[in-house]
């Protein structure tokens, strides 16, 4: 019912389509079961083996749900808990899952890594009381089982993780030192590499088909581990944004990412959309595809950011993203949705919703082999809120740029 | 008192989720902070300029000679080899570096203490992997930094620590594995080797069942008191006397403050000398405070700035100690402790702003902190990619 009540809602105030694109192409999906939900935080993830999509849902203090999205039957289930699955005990109290759910595609499990949610692991900052650290996790999608591997960096968070699915080790960020870690999962064996960002973690981590993982410094400038010389590529220049732009915006460096192919496409904390193609040996080349939503009667430096962490490019090689979030948005308490050709780098508005519907959406690239494209996203509940972030209620969105949902 | 403007924005530097009322206040703060207080990026690779490389330039410690502060690294990847840096404090940056590759003696680190000597000279040592370590002498006056051995103290030891006399004429040291002490004499370029403070059979032996890191329990720091006696711990953190004028060591039956039964790898982990002759140490595992007055002997515990271990670097500027607390996974933050009236108060975490990046950023492995001419200090991290902070207290 609520679903139903939330798709009318979102389709009274949607504002234009293009080529064809009309509101059946989208889906809102609610969580069921988990009345304190309160956000999710970039924690999605697509399985191809098992074609679900798996995202962690937290109440942002201690509770984390495991639900699956069976993408063939268009059902939501709640299948686990970070603290009942991992085995943890009260003082191992996690608040949020802040990775992406990532696929292993050699045991066809899901990794992600777990975190305090600031305020609370700062306010305890000096321990040893507060928050014992972020653990690596993995949930297994045919058996609904969810297993902690260990922990990071004691009292740190884990805010990021990718896979080296050819060395089969994880990535992961750790936070607020922003130390690059590797997890050897034949092994066992933890590796710290130091910190690589001390104005903020930020909250890109990606790979390629070499094993190799990119991420931004202090200066903005592209990071990449070198998996086979086991050491970091720095470039030499910041990824592109105004003269103007601030360090402290440049210092968070990217937000999502996207993959056609060879091809990456990043968003930035300034709001510009970015080309990347990675190579096996060092860095590859960058290139502009302006900013998210280009108005002329704007400044350039007045969108700061994209808000919400979100990109995807679908089967249609075109970039798609919300925008808004956290305080920042194109309109005023709206959140619109944006499609981009990135070969003529022209953006159309496809969808403008109120915050009440849609305030801001997280994941990089959930696109299932059906075309479709998921967002964990949330709304501004007007009563509920739990932890930090204020008022807040996490559902799924699906789209679809070539084809109605059911 | 700006150091309350560095802590009171650390949280936005930590990366907080700023509140979306907080922004444009965020924003605003800022533009335009770059004044006094700012740190300089050793390693982040650039375009133009000398770093230090990635991976080998941890800084271990730090002293000034001349317009340079002089510097050696402790590498956190293996393959990468300690460094011996000068920074021109004036320009603000570094001037150049060698490395230990010219010692061609793999395998060992320098040891945790660096010393000035007379005309732009600074002193280390080596130690590690079982091997003879050396004394090093560094000259930052010439046109690159320049680094010889003076030799080794003795055989299968290396220099864990060092610290001068005030009339620079000789060099004292702890020798690791042993813990002994040692006094090297400039002028006939011979070391007296005391093996009093070597560990005995006992401190070994506890040593061994809490199975710690093979460093914790060897001496890190000696202070010399106003009358030329040098200080230092051997096992389970009792304090020894050096005098240099009867050449002897002294065990002083004084113990080191400690929790209950963490003794067996306390040690002194820093020292600073007061205006009022008093001797301020701090210890490595419960991050203790105490006094000790070199005429009485008397040693008073003057508490803990926070929960954390490793009091680990001090200065005093005007009757005030400020200092800094922490190690690993809990963050070094900075204290201060008020010598006439008494009372710590704990500073936090340092937040301060990089011209390098245009923002702030904060140091989560803060090692050293050193007064310089100026009035300033100066802080080193121990860290990935280090910076040198400089602060006006």
């Amino acid at each position: 019912m609520l679903r139903m009540r939330t798709l009318v809602l979102g389709l009274l105030v949607l504002w234009a389509t293009s080529f064809g694109i009309s509101p059946g192409n989208l889906k809102f999906v609610e969580y069921p079961g988990f009345d304190e939900k309160h956000s999710t935080w970039g924690s999605i993830g697509y399985s191809a083996k098992y074609d679900k999509v798996i995202i962690g849902v937290c109440n942002h203090i201690n509770k984390v749900a495991i639900y699956e999205y069976d993408c063939a039957k268009g059902t939501m289930s709640l299948r686990n808990w970070v603290a009942k699955g991992g085995h943890l005990q009260p003082f191992q109290w996690q608040a949020k899952i802040h990775t992406p759910i990532v696929e292993n595609k050699k045991d066809g499990w899901m990794y992600f890594g777990t975190d305090a949610g600031e305020s609370k692991a700062e306010y305890y900052m000096d321990h040893p009381d507060g928050y014992v650290g972020g653990f690596f996790m993995r949930y297994n999608p045919k058996t609904f089982e969810l297993e902690a591997l260990g922990q990071g960096l004691k009292q740190q968070s884990l805010k990021e993780l990718q896979i080296d699915q050819i060395r089969q080790r994880l990535y992961g960020i750790a936070y607020p030192s922003a130390h690059f870690l590797i997890k050897d999962l034949k092994s066992d064996s933890l590796y710290d590499k130091g910190g690589l960002n001390k104005g903020h973690v930020s909250r890109v981590l990606f790979t390629d088909d070499w094993g190799n993982a990119y991420y931004n410094d202090i200066r903005g400038h592209l990071v990449k581990y070198q998996a086979d010389a086991d050491s970091f590529i720095f470039a030499l220049d910041s990824l592109p944004h105004y003269p103007t732009t601030e360090g402290w915006i440049i210092r968070t460096g990217m937000r999502a990412w996207a993959r056609d192919k060879d091809t990456y496409f990043i968003m930035t904390h300034w709001g510009r959309l970015l080309s990347f193609i990675p190579q096996e040996k060092g860095l590859g080349p960058v290139g502009n595809i302006g900013d998210l939503w280009e108005d002329p009667s704007r400044s350039v430096d007045s969108v700061i950011s994209a808000g919400a962490p979100n990109l995807a490019c679908g089967a249609n090689h075109k970039l798609y993203y919300w925008v808004g979030g956290h305080g920042h948005y194109l309109l005023p308490d709206t959140a619109v949705f944006i499609e981009c050709d990135p070969k003529t780098k022209n953006k159309t508005i496809l969808y403008k919703f109120p915050i009440k519907t849609v305030m801001e959406c997280t994941g990089s690239q959930i696109v299932d082999k059906r075309g479709n494209i998921y967002f964990a996203a949330r709304r501004n509940a007007g009563t509920r809120s739990y932890g930090e972030s204020g008022t807040s209620e996490p559902f799924l969105i699906i789209f679809n740029p070539q084809k109605e949902l059911k | 008192m700006n150091i309350m403007n560095h802590i009171a924005c650390g949280a936005l530097a930590l990366g907080l989720t700023v509140p979306v009322a907080a922004a444009s206040k965020s924003e605003q703060y800022f533009k335009g902070v770059f004044g006094q207080d700012s740190a300089v990026d050793l390693a982040h690779p650039k375009k133009e300029g000398k770093t230090l490389p990635v991976g080998g330039a941890n800084i271990r410690a730090i002293v000034q000679t001349g317009k340079y502060i002089v510097g050696v690294t402790a590498p956190q990847y293996p393959n990468k080899s300690p460094c011996i840096f000068r920074f021109d404090v004036q320009k603000g940056a570094l001037e150049d570096f060698t490395d230990f590759n010219t010692l061609k003696k793999p395998g060992v680190v320098p040891s945790h203490a660096l010393v000035a000597g007379d005309s732009g000279l600074a002193y280390a040592g080596t130690f590690g992997n079982g091997q003879t370590g050396e004394l090093l002498e560094i000259n930052s006056t010439g046109a690159a930094v320049a680094v010889k051995t003076l030799g080794k103290i003795r055989d299968k030891e290396g220099v864990f620590t060092v610290a001068i006399s005030p009339d620079k004429k000789t060099l004292y040291g702890i020798l690791y594995p042993s813990n002994a002490f040692f006094a090297y004499d400039f002028a006939k370029r011979t070391a007296a080797v005391f093996d009093e403070t070597v560990f005995d059979a006992v401190t070994r032996d506890m040593i061994s069942q809490v199975h710690s890191g093979e460093e914790e329990p060897y001496c890190k720091a000696l202070g010399i008191d106003v009358s030329g006696k040098v200080y230092g711990s051997t096992g389970q953190g009792m304090l020894f006397r050096f005098d240099p004028v009867a050449k002897k060591i002294e065990m002083l039956n004084l113990q080191l403050p400690y929790i209950p039964w963490r003794v067996h790898t306390n040690r002194v982990e820093s020292w600073v000398n007061g205006p009022d002759g008093m001797l301020y140490g701090g210890t490595s595992i419960d991050g203790f405070l105490f006094k000790l007055d070199p005429k009485t002997l008397m040693l008073v515990n003057l508490g803990k700035p926070n929960s954390a271990g490793n009091l680990k670097s001090m200065v005093i500027i005007d009757n005030t100690i400020y200092g800094l607390v922490g190690e690993g996974a809990h963050f070094p933050q900075m204290f201060s402790y008020n010598l006439k009236s008494g009372g710590f108060d704990v500073l936090g975490l340092i937040s301060i702003s990089i011209p390098m990046a245009r923002t702030r950023y904060t140091a989560y492995a803060a090692k050293s902190i050193l007064r310089l001419p100026d009035g300033r200090v100066v802080i080193s991290e121990e860290d990935l990619l280090p910076s040198l902070i400089f602060m006006k207290l």
